[in-house]
């Protein structure tokens, strides 16, 4: 029954698509975010988002804590929704980067650059390494971390990219939030 | 040689002071832009964290692009005379007040 709700009437209310655009545009958004980009109140998002979903123009999946939305058309994978959820954490997106770069690192030289313990890489490396993304190894006494898919990582990150807006946004409010 | 013929201390900022005047009309549109693009930046910050810190910081930067406006607005209306140094002062008091509060408040 509820998936009888016709996508195009489901689109036809200009506040749903605005919504519908910005799961589009940013693919994992949770739903405070999304609340704070609509400017809608919980009430009245809850119920578009509801109403997207039974249109199945709109996937809900909940992602450690948060409740992540993901557009149905051009659906990522399983493997690229962890990723992108995941991309969505400043230090776990750093961290990806990092090693993108770096091709491999101890726990020790990411703790060095994220300027955090090392009981935080761990707790963000971990919930890497139960998604797949990144895989250990040990050489000698050190134990190495790397991307098991550099390259799908890469391409992943460009084609889902924030926008410079968002990046300056981004910055500023860390730079004030660390003061 | 500038340097060699300075005989007071300030004489050292007579060159600033110089390339400020003659730049004048430039430099005030373009300080208004750069405060607006803050101003702008800043607004977005509290919409993304709705704190009291973002709202004083957004506040902040509402009071330097206000200044800057009326500076601006200054150089139509009566070149230099509308917006005095001591009412400069005032807008530099509010905003440096806000960020100093912008500091303490989370």
């Amino acid at each position: 029954m509820l998936a009888l709700i016709d996508r195009e009437k489901a689109l036809a209310l200009a506040t749903r698509r605005k919504l519908f655009d910005e799961i589009k545009r940013f693919p994992g958004i949770h739903f405070r975010e999304l609340r704070r980009r609509t400017n809608l109140a919980i009430g009245s998002l809850q119920y578009h988002l509801d109403v997207l979903c039974k249109a199945r123009l709109v996937k809900a999946e909940k992602k450690g804590k948060y409740l992540r939305y993901f557009p149905v058309i051009n659906e990522p994978s399983r493997e690229e929704k962890d990723i992108l959820a995941l991309l969505r954490e400043p230090n776990v997106r750093k961290l990806i980067l990092f090693l993108a770069n770096k091709k491999r690192a101890t726990n020790k030289q990411l703790a060095k650059f994220l300027g955090v313990s090392a009981s935080t890489v761990s707790f963000h490396i971990n919930k890497l390494l139960s998604a797949g993304i990144v895989a250990k190894h040990r050489k000698g006494k050190k134990t190495y971390f790397a991307l098991t898919n550099p390259k799908w990582v890469r391409e992943l990150i460009i084609s889902y990219r924030k926008s410079f807006l968002d990046e300056l946004v981004d910055s500023f409010v860390e730079i004030w939030s660390r003061l | 040689m500038f340097f060699l013929q300075a005989q007071h201390p300030w004489d050292y900022l007579r060159p600033l002071a110089e390339f400020a005047y003659r730049h004048d009309y430039a430099l005030r549109p373009i300080v208004l832009i750069f405060s607006l693009a803050m101003l702008t930046l800043a607004l977005l910050a509290y919409r993304k964290n709705p704190t009291k810190r973002f709202a004083l910081v957004a506040l902040a930067f509402l009071f330097f692009s206000i200044k800057w406006a009326l500076k601006v607005l200054d150089l139509f209306v009566s070149p230099g005379y509308f917006f005095s140094d001591a009412s400069e002062n005032v807008f530099e008091l509010i905003i440096l007040a806000c960020l100093l509060l912008a500091l303490f408040k989370h």
